[in-house]
């Protein structure tokens, strides 16, 4: 790459606190020389993977492919002989089936779901006999090698221990609306882009009068209660538009990927995240780099042992996994029926706009 | 109970297996990365080693069996035991270079850097520091707030250096040689994307150099927002590139090499900024015309350019770019320089009363030649 080749592009616009200082580069693919290192061998490439052999060579008879709809949404791991099954719960959206590494498929009823922690325990109805092995030691040091692994004898990514573990925070969900105080409830100025809003139909100029089943007067109100709620979550708004009275129901996002930020644009490079992909009390971070639809199975160390279970691609440079000494207590309310999941609401793909009454 | 026989035969395959397990099969090997025959190598410890084929560890080793060569200087890892070794010597750099790692807060904006001198240089990136004579405030791994101040800047080479205005002995990284980096050596990178987080150290992610050029070092160390500035060290923990800027593959990484630092040192340190920032990408589409009533009409197509193949033809009148009516010849220009190389477009022209729809990928136009004042 030439001088004259290289480009930097940098966006100046201003962001909510913090500006996130890393230029963009726009590569035009002819330019780059031949002589860069061939993929196979770059960190994810075929030849690096195949390194990891032994360490995946139980552990992917333990692996399955969750699926929904046909399209596999998660990864999940054997936990127990009899067809149970942990993994991902914040995609299970419809009917479960999984894949076992052999190839057959079976129906999953989700028995237990733990929301902390977003997992979720499946009950196929056939025998798994091998089971993960969980590590009974602490967590591997920053720096270990962590290794997916898939059905396959090879892994599907491996990846370095990056922080150790830590709270990850909650974050609030929000509409992805500016708003002004009017009369009877706060009007909305601004919908921005590939926010839950737009994709609900909201429109600048509607009047928001209840959210979630509360009367909300003014923005701070409505701000105050929206808060209250995670991203991800569907809320129910009742809003006034000319003359009529609607339903509307959203589904709030992330604060930094709503408003199409520097930050939000530059963790889409490199991929799709995880929708559930913040507020687990511990997790441990890693630079593995996956596919949402690659969590929810088990990280094994070089020993092939299971040190956790991803559970979200939450960054360009970060995927969380919770640690085995975190879930290993969890197994039995999972399974106990103790933590049987709620009835769904169902999901609006185009979400519904129903009149209400007109006065 | 069991008869001398069968005793004898077992013992026989325990020891068969035993040595099996032990024993090296030599085979052809794996050929070294570097390709130079008889070129000696600094090991891990500093000494010297020739290279030589590596020798392929036993077919169906129960245990990991110590592969010969030095896994840094292998096309790839092949075992267990090369992984072990990686895994080791990265989990020690870590201890050793995350003190020297540091976050950096100018104004509003956040990036990272590192600590190259025990009197307190900071290397940072060129975007990130800006102008001379700016206070900063340096995160220390420990959570610690020390002052700096901005000194030059290349930005041409996105380079910068900061210095820690407080006195004090400060845990630093040596700064490494463009000389002994090489594509495809394994590297760390560190720094604090998303910005610094209170109670997170820097955090730690591994990669491999996959492209060296004088001004860009990439590697498949994923970078994002925050990490600008920050260090990419050898597996001896030395710096040998500052994280500049990302594209829109996880492996599209860069950084600036940590030749700008050595051969700019002096300037920088003066408080010198120089260079020039690269101009964005300016987007072509490869046609001359002139305005006509319908549009733009096509009295030149540019051999090999996204008009010529899409089958844009001289006499084509462009009606509509992107769905958008087209007024013309400087119109058209407007338009496609709105966008940028890469992006795909739709036209709709006009050839013999018919009306056509062709898709176009806008190219990157070439720049004319800048007058770059730097080393």
């Amino acid at each position: 790459m030439t001088a004259s080749a290289i480009f930097k592009h940098s966006r100046h616009r201003r962001t909510v606190g913090f500006l996130l200082l890393m230029s963009v580069f726009f590569v035009w693919p002819r330019t780059v020389s031949a002589q860069i290192l061939s993929p196979d061998r770059f960190k994810n490439g075929a030849l690096v993977k195949r390194a990891f052999r032994q360490a995946v060579s139980r552990t992917n008879r333990a692996t399955v492919q969750v699926l929904v709809d046909g399209k596999q949404v998660a990864l999940g791991a054997v936990v127990a002989a009899d067809g149970a099954i942990l993994t991902k719960a914040g995609d299970l959206t419809g009917t479960v089936v999984v894949r076992l590494p052999n190839g057959q498929k079976f129906p999953a009823q989700i028995v237990g779901v733990h929301k902390g922690y977003d997992l979720a325990m499946l009950k196929i109805a056939s025998p798994t006999p091998v089971v993960i092995d969980w590590n009974k030691s602490g967590d591997p040091p920053v720096g270990s090698w962590l290794v997916t692994t898939g059905s396959s004898g090879l892994p599907v990514a491996v990846g370095v221990v990056s922080v150790k573990r830590r709270e990850i925070p909650r974050q609030p969900g929000v509409l992805g609306i500016q708003i002004a105080d009017a009369d009877p409830g706060p009007r909305i100025t601004r919908i921005f882009a590939n926010s839950g809003a737009q994709r609900a139909g909201l429109k600048v100029g509607d009047i928001i009068t209840r959210v979630a089943g509360r009367i909300v007067k003014s923005s701070e109100a409505l701000s105050s209660r929206v808060r209250t709620f995670g991203p991800g979550e569907i809320l129910n708004l009742t809003i006034r538009r000319g003359g009529s009275i609607l339903a509307v129901i959203a589904r709030l996002g992330y604060p930094n990927a709503t408003f199409n930020t520097r930050r939000a644009i530059q963790n889409r490079m490199g991929g799709r995240l995880s929708n559930r992909r913040a507020d687990f009390p511990i997790a441990l971070q890693h630079d593995t780099v996956l596919r949402p639809e690659e969590c929810g199975g088990p990280l094994v160390d070089l020993r092939g042992k299971v040190i956790g279970i991803n559970i979200a691609r939450a960054g360009r440079a970060k995927s969380y996994a919770i640690p085995a000494d975190v879930i290993v207590p969890l197994l039995d309310d999972l399974r106990s029926g103790k933590l049987a999941p709620q009835p769904t609401r169902a999901e609006p793909s185009a979400p519904p706009m129903s009149e209400v009454r007109t006065n | 109970m069991f008869s001398l026989r069968r005793r004898v035969l077992f013992l026989f395959v325990i020891i068969a297996t035993v040595i099996l397990a032990t024993t090296p099969v030599v085979g052809p090997g794996q050929k070294p990365m570097r390709v130079a025959a008889a070129q000696t190598v600094r090991t891990v410890n500093g000494g010297e080693t020739s290279h030589r084929a590596g020798v392929r560890p036993a077919v169906r080793a129960p245990k990991p069996v110590i592969s010969s060569g030095n896994v840094f200087t292998k096309a790839a890892p092949e075992d267990i035991a090369d992984l072990l070794a990686i895994q080791n010597r990265v989990r020690k750099l870590v201890a050793k270079v995350t003190p020297a790692t540091v976050g950096v807060r100018v104004g509003q904006a956040q990036g990272s850097g590192v600590i190259v001198t025990a009197d307190g240089y900071v290397l940072t990136a060129g975007h990130v520091s800006a102008a001379a004579g700016r206070t900063v405030v340096l995160i220390l791994a420990d959570g610690r707030r020390v002052e700096g101040e901005t000194l030059g800047s290349n930005r041409s080479a996105d380079a910068g250096l900061i210095r820690i205005i407080e006195p004090g002995l400060w845990p630093f990284a040596k700064m490494g040689d463009m000389a002994t980096v090489h594509t495809g050596d394994w590297c760390l990178a560190l720094g604090h994307p998303g910005g610094y987080e209170e109670g997170r150290a820097p955090v730690v992610r591994l990669g491999r150099i996959l492209h060296k050029r004088d001004r860009v070092i990439q590697s498949d160390c994923t970078l994002v927002g925050g990490d600008s500035g920050g260090p990419l060290f050898d597996m001896q923990g030395r710096v040998i590139g500052i994280h500049s800027r990302i594209g829109k593959a996880t492996a599209w990484n860069f950084h600036v090499p940590i030749a700008a630092y050595h051969n700019g040192w002096d300037r920088l340190a003066a408080g010198n900024v120089w260079g020039s920032r690269p101009e964005p990408p300016i987007a072509v589409l490869g046609v001359d015309g002139e305005d006509d009533p319908q549009g733009c009409k096509i009295t030149h197509v540019a051999e090999k350019f996204p008009a010529a193949r899409a089958g844009v033809k001289v006499g084509d009148i462009i009606t509509r770019f992107n769905n958008q009516p087209v007024n013309g010849i400087d119109h058209l220009a407007t338009l496609v320089q709105k966008k940028l190389p890469g992006t795909k477009v739709s036209l709709t022209l006009l050839r013999t009363g018919q009306t056509l729809h062709l898709n176009a990928m806008l190219a990157t136009r070439r720049p004319s030649p800048k007058q770059n004042d730097d080393e």
